[in-house]
């Protein structure tokens, strides 16, 4: 396997208990947005690539007829069938595949999703258009991920900060840059929604188990923007913690 | 939980995208076209080319 996606296969499976406790990616508040935003629909079959511990397949699960989800992490995965098996989700379905050479026939899904994962393949283009070939005509395809500034010089910073915290993160997009990538897929836009999470800044550094230098040095650098926000990030004090503002986008387009 | 059918009738092979076929001890899935068969691990179906093992024609 590339050696890339084998580093993001390491890191999760070393954090998927940190994770689970503390991650943003439970956000009750989103998920339930981007199942909205899906118009999920009882006959309706869903994949979410790069699913993580599952918190997004198994908020479809109740209200779709089946809900599979595919990772690279079979820790993440055991996490996200434990949870399903607690919650009683019988028409969920979680295989180990990479988001670039899906496991599925062309035209098998209505929903097709991608949470918070898009930074992470090596050629997000072929991802995207893996999802476009599973997913039926008419299927509505719902990227959700962080976004950086559309200003240059600001992502540059940003990214200089997650890669600090995540080396096997490729690249944080701006929203400009991800419809790009849908349009050379042919996907066309059917509306994009912003959502705006607020984060402690030493918690989120935490959560990907950095090596001490780079934990410093992110610190350093995220410190730097408190004055006139460098990173487009929002970095503030607030109560004696830093804190920053994670910008979301939500691009629904449909087949 | 077992796999269900229907979950196991939307899986392919993930080179071929063909139909795979559940074996009978549930330890695994294996594409007749390609000769490749992917296991099962605690219940998750592993299904990457480099995990598959080729299996008689």
């Amino acid at each position: 396997m590339e050696t890339m996606k084998s580093t993001v296969q390491e890191q999760f499976n070393r954090c998927a208990r940190h994770y689970l406790e503390n991650s943003p990616m439970a956000d009750r508040v989103l998920l339930e947005l981007i199942v909205r935003l899906a118009k999920a629909r009882p006959e309706d079959h869903t994949l979410d690539v790069a699913c993580g511990a599952g918190f997004l397949v198994n908020e479809f699960a109740p209200v779709v007829r089946t809900a599979v989800g595919v990772d690279l992490s079979p820790a993440m995965l055991a996490a996200a069938r434990n949870a399903a098996i607690v919650l009683g989700l019988a028409n969920t379905g979680f295989e180990l595949a990479d988001g670039e050479e899906l496991p599925f026939p062309d035209e098998s899904f209505d929903i097709v999703t991608c949470k918070l994962a898009l930074h992470y393949f090596p050629d997000p283009g072929r991802a995207i258009g893996e999802m476009k070939r599973v997913a039926k005509s008419g299927a509505r395809l719902v990227l959700i991920d962080r976004v950086a500034s559309k200003d240059g010089e600001k992502q540059e910073y940003h990214n200089r900060i997650e890669k600090l915290r995540t080396p096997s993160k490729v690249k944080v997009y701006s929203p400009t840059e991800i419809q790009a990538l849908l349009a050379a897929q042919g996907l066309p836009l059917v509306g994009i929604h912003h959502y705006e999470q607020q984060q402690d800044f030493e918690e989120w550094l935490e959560t990907t188990g950095a090596g001490h230098d780079n934990r410093q040095h992110a610190r350093e650098l995220m410190l730097r923007s408190l004055e006139e926000d460098l990173a487009g990030l929002k970095v503030r004090w607030e109560g004696g913690r830093v804190m920053m503002t994670h910008s979301t986008a939500i691009f629904v387009a449909r087949k | 939980m077992a796999l269900s059918k229907e979950l196991l009738d939307i899986l392919a092979c993930p080179k071929c995208k063909g139909d795979i076929e559940l074996l009978a001890d549930e330890s695994g899935l294996v594409c007749r076209a390609c000769s490749l068969q992917y296991p099962i691990r605690e219940g998750i179906p592993v299904m990457l080319l480099d995990e598959a093992e080729k299996v008689g024609e």
